[in-house]
C-alpha cells in the first residue's frame, strides 16, 4: 500500500531521522559490548575536526558595520523577487513591459547610487 | 490523511500567535522584530492557503491575487526590518543598549 | 491591455500623475541634496524644488474633478481622491512654509527629510484612492515607513530617536495585525478588489462567520492603531513628543485623515454588508478614545503631549461618523477633517514659531505670550478655541454638523458622550490659554516679530479658521461632491 500526501511526507520524516540515529546507536552499542575502544582526545571535540579553528562563541556580536552592507544586499535580494516572475513570461509581453522593467530596475539604481555617493559602501 | 484549507489556517494561526508572544513579551529589539516576521509569515501562508483552495484556483480562472500580495508583503517585511535596524543602530551608538526596558526616557 | 482573465485595464498613466510628479520630485530632491556642493546650489534651494512639485501635483490633481475612473483597477480616481490629494498636498505645502527655518536648524539630513515628507504624502494619496488591498496596504506602508524615518530626524535630541523607535516597533505589530486581517479578508470575499469583496460578502456569509469576525477585529486593530485610537494609542504621545515638531503638525494632520479616508474607503465599501459585525467595535473604540484621551490631556505639562492627547480625543468624535455611516455622516466626516486639519496646522505653526524664538515647548513657557508676541498668542488662542468648539471658528460648525448627522444616524448616546468629553477639553485648552493673558512673561519682556514665512503660515491658517467657521459652504459643497461616489 502506497500511502497518500502526507503520509509519503511522515516516512520521509522517518528516514531523515533515522540516518544520523542508526549510526550513533551502532556506535553506542558497539562502545556498550566493548568492542569499540574509548580514547577521548580534545582535537576529536573540536566543532570541525577539520578546517578552520572556531573561535569565540556563537552569541559573540558582530560590527554594526555590516548594517550597511545587509541594506545594500536587500536592495537586490528584493530586486530578484519582483524580476523572476517577469522573467519566466516575458517573452509573451509586449515590448512595454521590458521598458517598465528598465524603470523598475532604474529605481533600485537610483537608490544604490545614492547610497554610493553618501559613502555607505566605505568600510568606516 | 488528506491536508485541506483548515490544516494551513490552524498552522497559520499558530505562527501567528507565537509572533505576537515574542513581539510583545521580548525585550530586545531584534527578537520583537523577529516576531513581526514571523507575523507577517503567518499572513503569508494564509493568503497562499486562501488562495490555492479557493473554487477559482481549482477553475483555473484565479488571479492569483493571493500569491501576487505574497510577494509584495516580502519585500515590506525586508524594507521594515531595514528601518527598524537602522534605528536600532542609530540608539545602540547613543546609548550603548537595545534592551527596551532601559530606552524610557518618554514615559506618560 | 487586458488582465489574464480578460478584464480591461486601463493604463492610463497621467490618471498617477500627482502622485508621479511627488515621487519624481523626491527623488531631485535627494539628488539636489546629495550633489549640493557639485550643483553650488543654498540649502533655501531644497523647499522650494519641493513647493514647486507640490504646485505641480496640485494642478496636476485638479484635473481630475468630476471623473470617475480608475488605474489597471487598483487606483480610484473620483471626487473622493481628489479631495484627499488636495488636502494632502496643502497640508504638505503649509508644513513646509512654516517650518522650514526650524527644519534647517534642528533636522539633519535635509534631502532626505524633505524627500521623505514628499513620499509620505504620496502614500497617503494612495491611501485615499485604492480600490485593491493590495494598493491599499502598500500605500499604508509607504507612508508609515516615511513617517517612522521622519520622527527620528531631530537633530541632537535623544528622545526622537526612542520615540522613532517604539514607532516602528509598534507600528510593524499593528501593520502585521491589520495584514492577517487581510487575509481572512481575501479568504471570506474571494478577492483583493474592493468591489467583489463587497458583492462577495452581501451575498450571505453564514458560513465564513468566525473568519469574518476574525478578520474585522483585526483590521480594526491595526487601523486603530494608526489612527490612534484608545487603547492602540500608547504610540502616540511618544512619537509627537519625540518627533521635530512640523513632523508632529504632520502625523496628527496627513497621517490622521489618510487613516480615515481609508476607514471611510473600507466600511462604506467591501465592509459595508458586514456592518451588523463591526458596528460595536467601533462604536467601543469611539467612546474609549474621546473619553480617555481627553482625560489623560488634563495632566499633561508638555505641549506636544498635550496635542497628542487632544488629537487622540478628536479621533474619538471622528470614529462615530465611521458608526453611523452614510453618504450625511461622511460628508460631515470630511467637513469636520479638513476643519480640524486647519485649526491643528493653525496651533502646531504658532507653536513652531513660538519654538524657534524659544526652544522651550513646555506650557508654562507661554506664560505672557500675550504681551511679548500679542498676534501669535492670538493664533494660538484662535486654533485652541476651535479644537475645543467656539462659535464662530472652524471647531464649532464642523463638530456641529458631525454630532448633528450623527444624531440622525440613530446614536445619540454616543453624541451626549461626545458633548461630555468635548467639556473636559475646554479645560485644558484654557489652561494654555490662562498662561498666555493672565501671567507676566519670565524673564526676558521684549516684544519680537515672526519671520515673513512665519506670518504667512499663521496668517494663512487664522484666516482659514475663522472662514471655515462663518462661511463654511464651498467646503460643505466640496465634502458633499467628495463622499457620493462612495454612496451610488
Amino acid at each position: 500500500m502506497i500511502p497518500d500526501e502526507f503520509g509519503r511526507v511522515v516516512i520521509l520524516l522517518g528516514v531523515a531521522l533515522a540516518f544520523p540515529a542508526l549510526p550513533l546507536l551502532v556506535s553506542y552499542l558497539l562502545y556498550l559490548f566493548h568492542i569499540r575502544p574509548e580514547r577521548p582526545d580534545p582535537i576529536k571535540h573540536e566543532t570541525y575536526e577539520c578546517g578552520v579553528i572556531a573561535e569565540g562563541g556563537s552569541w559573540g556580536q558582530f560590527n554594526a558595520r555590516y548594517y550597511l552592507f545587509a541594506l545594500g544586499f536587500v536592495i537586490f535580494d528584493v530586486e530578484v523577487v519582483f524580476l523572476y516572475p517577469w522573467a519566466v513570461i516575458h517573452a509573451d509581453l509586449a515590448a512595454t513591459a521590458l521598458v517598465k522593467a528598465a524603470i523598475f530596475i532604474g529605481i533600485l539604481a537610483f537608490g544604490l547610487a545614492y547610497a554610493w555617493k553618501r559613502g555607505a559602501l566605505e568600510w568606516r | 490523511m488528506t491536508v485541506d484549507l483548515a490544516h494551513y489556517l490552524a498552522v497559520s494561526g499558530i505562527i501567528f500567535g507565537i509572533g505576537v508572544a515574542i513581539a510583545l513579551s521580548k525585550r530586545n529589539v531584534v527578537a520583537v522584530l523577529m516576531g513581526i516576521e514571523l507575523m507577517l509569515n503567518a499572513s503569508n501562508l494564509a493568503f497562499l492557503a486562501f488562495s490555492r483552495f479557493s473554487g477559482a484556483f481549482q477553475d483555473g480562472t484565479e488571479p492569483l491575487a493571493g500569491h501576487t500580495f505574497v510577494v509584495f508583503v516580502l519585500t515590506v517585511a525586508a524594507a521594515e526590518a531595514a528601518v527598524a535596524l537602522a534605528m536600532a543602530v542609530l540608539i545602540y551608538r547613543r546609548r550603548e543598549t537595545v534592551d527596551l526596558d532601559r530606552i524610557s526616557v518618554l514615559r506618560w | 491591455m487586458t488582465d489574464l482573465l480578460g478584464n480591461d485595464l486601463n493604463l492610463q498613466y497621467e490618471l498617477l500623475g500627482p502622485e508621479i510628479a511627488l515621487v519624481i520630485t523626491a527623488a531631485l530632491v535627494l539628488f539636489a541634496d546629495a550633489f549640493r556642493r557639485e550643483l553650488k546650489i543654498g540649502q533655501s534651494a531644497i523647499p522650494a524644488i519641493s513647493i514647486l512639485g507640490l504646485v505641480v501635483a496640485l494642478l496636476l490633481s485638479l484635473l481630475w474633478i468630476d471623473e470617475n475612473k480608475d488605474f489597471a483597477r487598483l487606483v480610484t480616481i473620483d471626487n473622493f481622491t481628489t479631495f484627499f490629494r488636495v488636502l494632502f498636498i496643502a497640508v504638505t505645502v503649509v508644513v513646509i512654509i512654516g517650518s522650514h527655518e526650524y527644519i534647517e536648524r534642528r533636522v539633519s539630513h535635509l534631502g532626505e527629510f524633505y524627500s521623505l515628507l514628499l513620499l509620505s504624502t504620496v502614500g497617503a494619496m494612495l491611501m485615499a484612492g485604492a480600490r485593491d488591498l493590495l494598493t491599499a496596504y502598500l500605500a499604508i506602508e509607504v507612508m508609515s515607513f516615511s513617517l517612522y524615518i521622519l520622527v527620528s530626524l531631530a537633530k541632537s535630541d535623544t528622545r526622537s530617536g526612542e520615540a522613532s523607535l517604539k514607532y516602528v516597533l509598534l507600528g510593524g505589530v499593528a501593520s502585521a495585525m491589520l495584514l492577517y486581517g487581510l487575509s481572512f479578508l481575501y479568504g471570506v470575499g474571494g478577492s483583493t478588489q474592493y468591489t467583489e469583496i463587497a458583492a462577495a460578502l452581501s451575498d450571505g456569509t453564514s458560513t465564513l462567520e468566525l473568519p469574518l469576525l476574525l478578520g474585522l477585529a483585526l483590521i480594526i486593530a491595526g487601523l486603530g492603531f494608526k489612527a490612534s485610537a484608545v487603547p492602540f494609542h500608547m504610540w502616540t504621545p511618544d512619537a509627537y513628543e519625540g518627533a521635530p515638531i512640523p513632523i508632529t503638525a504632520y502625523l496628527s494632520a496627513t497621517s490622521k485623515a489618510a487613516t480615515f479616508a481609508l476607514l471611510l474607503r473600507w466600511f462604506a465599501g467591501p465592509l459595508l454588508p458586514a456592518i451588523d459585525s463591526w458596528q460595536w467595535m467601533i462604536s467601543v473604540l469611539a467612546v474609549l478614545t474621546m473619553v480617555i484621551g481627553n482625560l489623560v490631556a488634563l495632566q499633561q505639562s508638555n505641549i506636544k503631549r498635550l496635542l497628542a492627547y487632544s488629537s487622540i480625543g478628536q479621533v474619538g468624535f471622528m470614529l462615530m461618523a465611521i458608526v453611523t455611516i452614510s453618504d450625511q455622516t461622511g460628508s460631515a466626516l470630511l467637513l469636520h477633517l479638513s476643519g480640524y486639519i486647519i485649526t491643528n496646522l493653525a496651533v502646531f505653526m504658532g507653536v513652531i514659531a513660538f519654538y524657534n524664538r524659544t526652544g522651550r515647548e513646555e506650557i508654562v513657557a507661554f506664560r505672557g505670550l500675550a504681551q511679548t508676541n500679542p498676534y501669535l498668542a492670538l493664533v494660538i488662542t484662535a486654533g485652541l478655541f476651535s479644537l475645543a468648539g467656539m462659535p464662530l471658528l472652524a471647531g464649532f460648525l464642523t463638530k456641529f454638523i458631525l454630532f448633528q448627522s450623527v444624531v440622525s444616524g440613530g446614536y445619540t448616546w454616543l453624541v451626549v458622550t461626545a458633548l461630555l468629553a468635548s467639556t473636559v477639553s475646554l479645560y485644558y485648552y484654557l489652561q494654555v490659554i490662562r498662561q498666555m493673558y493672565m501671567y507676566q512673561p519670565e524673564g526676558d519682556a521684549s516684544r519680537w516679530r515672526l519671520s515673513p514665512t512665519g506670518y504667512l503660515a499663521t496668517g494663512a491658517m487664522l484666516v482659514g479658521v475663522v472662514w471655515v467657521g462663518v462661511y463654511a459652504a464651498p467646503f460643505y459643497t466640496a465634502a458633499d461632491r467628495a463622499i457620493a461616489p462612495l454612496f451610488t
